[in-house]
């Protein structure tokens, strides 16, 4: 195969005279420590590149498991379409990131689900508890806590579809839509004057002051859920990652040069737990053997 | 029967699971390329850190491989680039001490009074005039030297044209030369 690439360029006489003195030059060798340590990794690696496929063979009958649960959801969620035709007031489009683009189109929306609820229960909400919560945990976690961070994608809502409903869930669903606390409190308890489409702020004077603020709790409890695992995985994100390992060493280097041996040779014993495959360069290893 | 594989064929068994090609590939390998770290970086330490890093990249990059690339220059390329991130790393390649000439002078090999170009000297007066190399110069010059690469292959690996390796190396040369004959 070799002989498709171009052989190596002959040295003419000044530059073979140069190679001369230089591979006379102390290059050295790895030691032999490296050469075990890159060895036993290059194995590890051509051991572990079979097994993709092996996980892939047995994760087949997980895949036929899911296959089939994901079949049966469709199925009694297409049932359930068709026991309750009219239950189309769902309105998926309206995505957490597109209700936080326009507030007072959120309001609009708000009165209007409110209103189809008053004329009938068949224009009731299709929306289960579990795929309200898991769009109001973005919305509430975009509006209070983090604007600027893109919402995460609601869980899995399958499961629950089925699940009847009730006017509180419309109240629930409408109440996350708006965009801050304030608002919320405000649609809140829209249920009790849901034939009233004169206003929200009608709305807040007629609502039960206890079921106001029972609903209030209830979405704090769940903004402050949603916004501790949202700011629980940006603090996971914003932790820095651990030091290169040449930066790292580098460091340590400083802190041996500046004669902070102590502090050079407690980070060396964590580099070597942090990285116990990596070959201790030999400058640093007596160090670790203090 | 695996011996007579060429580095290529060892690198794609190798990427198959054959960890015995590779342990022949880096049997070849580990001496010109440590050497090439070695008087790139001049420390011991650093050098077998980089050395191993290059080495890890080879085993994380396996399956990447595509041997219509000759093995030595993606061996190389992997090299040149992990030292580009050295360097900057560093910001800047520490110079050779100001009075490395003097201090060479004063180390002279006493059995030479004379200033005779004994062999030591010799290597002594090489490896300083490496040191004092720009880091591009230098890599240049080791590449052609002791890897007998051609200027299209360390213009592969460097990412540089074939004249401007040309150009690199004549400089190079011609410093080496003149410390060596002053």
């Amino acid at each position: 195969m070799n002989k498709q690439f171009p052989t190596t360029e002959a040295l003419d006489e000044q530059e073979r005279e140069l190679a001369r003195v230089l591979r006379a030059l102390p290059g050295g060798e790895p030691p032999a420590a490296l050469d075990a340590r890159i060895l036993k990794a290059a194995g590890n690696a051509a051991a572990a590149s079979s097994r993709p496929r092996t996980r892939w063979i047995a994760s087949a009958g997980a895949l036929w498991g899911i296959g089939g649960a994901a079949a049966a959801v469709l199925a009694l969620g297409v049932s359930w379409q068709l026991m309750y035709p009219d239950n189309r007031s769902m309105r998926p489009e309206a995505a957490p990131a597109a209700r936080m683009e326009d507030k007072a189109e959120d309001s609009t929306v708000s009165v209007e689900l409110k209103d189809r609820q008053s004329s009938g229960p068949g224009n009731a909400p299709t929306q289960s508890p579990a795929l309200k919560s898991a769009m109001q945990a973005p919305a509430a976690q975009a509006y209070s806590a983090a604007p600027v961070a893109p919402a995460p994608p609601p869980p899995p809502t399958t499961a629950a579809l089925p699940e009847p409903f009730a006017s509180e869930h419309l109240d629930e669903h409408v109440t996350t839509s708006a965009d801050s606390a304030a608002s919320a409190e405000q649609v809140l308890p829209s249920a009790a004057i849901a034939g009233r489409p004169e206003g929200v702020s009608n709305a807040v004077q007629a609502a039960p002051a206890a079921k106001a603020a029972a609903a209030e709790s209830q979405l704090s409890q769940r903004a402050a859920a949603s916004e501790a695992a949202a700011t629980g995985g940006l603090a996971m994100e914003r932790e820095p990652g651990p030091m290169k390992p040449s930066n790292w060493l580098a460091h340590i280097r400083q802190l041996r040069d500046q004669n902070q041996s102590a502090e050079a040779k407690a980070s060396l014993v964590q580099f070597h737990k942090r990285y116990p495959d990596f070959v201790i360069p030999s400058d640093l290893a007596p160090l670790l053997r203090e | 029967m695996v011996a007579e594989l060429t580095d290529e064929e060892l690198m794609v068994a190798y990427a198959s699971g054959d960890a015995a090609a590779f342990e022949l590939l880096y049997s070849r390998h580990r001496g010109p390329l440590f050497r090439f770290m070695l008087h790139q970086v001049r420390e011991h330490g650093t050098a077998e850190e980089l050395y191993q890093d290059v080495w890890q990249r080879v085993i994380t990059a396996r399956e990447r491989y595509r041997p219509e690339a000759k093995f030595s220059t993606w061996l190389f390329q992997i090299a040149h680039n992990r030292l580009t991130d050295h360097w900057r790393a560093q910001q800047h390649r520490p110079a050779a001490p100001a009075d490395a000439v003097e201090r060479a002078e004063r180390e002279a090999d006493p059995q030479t009074p004379e200033r005779q170009l004994s062999a030591f000297e010799e290597r002594r007066r090489l490896q300083l005039a490496l040191q004092e190399l720009p880091a591009d110069q230098r890599e240049v010059v080791l590449l052609r030297l002791e890897q007998e690469l051609s200027l299209e292959q360390i213009g592969e690996i460097t990412g540089v044209g074939r004249e401007t390796v040309k150009s690199r190396l004549r400089y190079a040369l011609d410093k080496l030369r003149l410390r060596l004959n002053p």
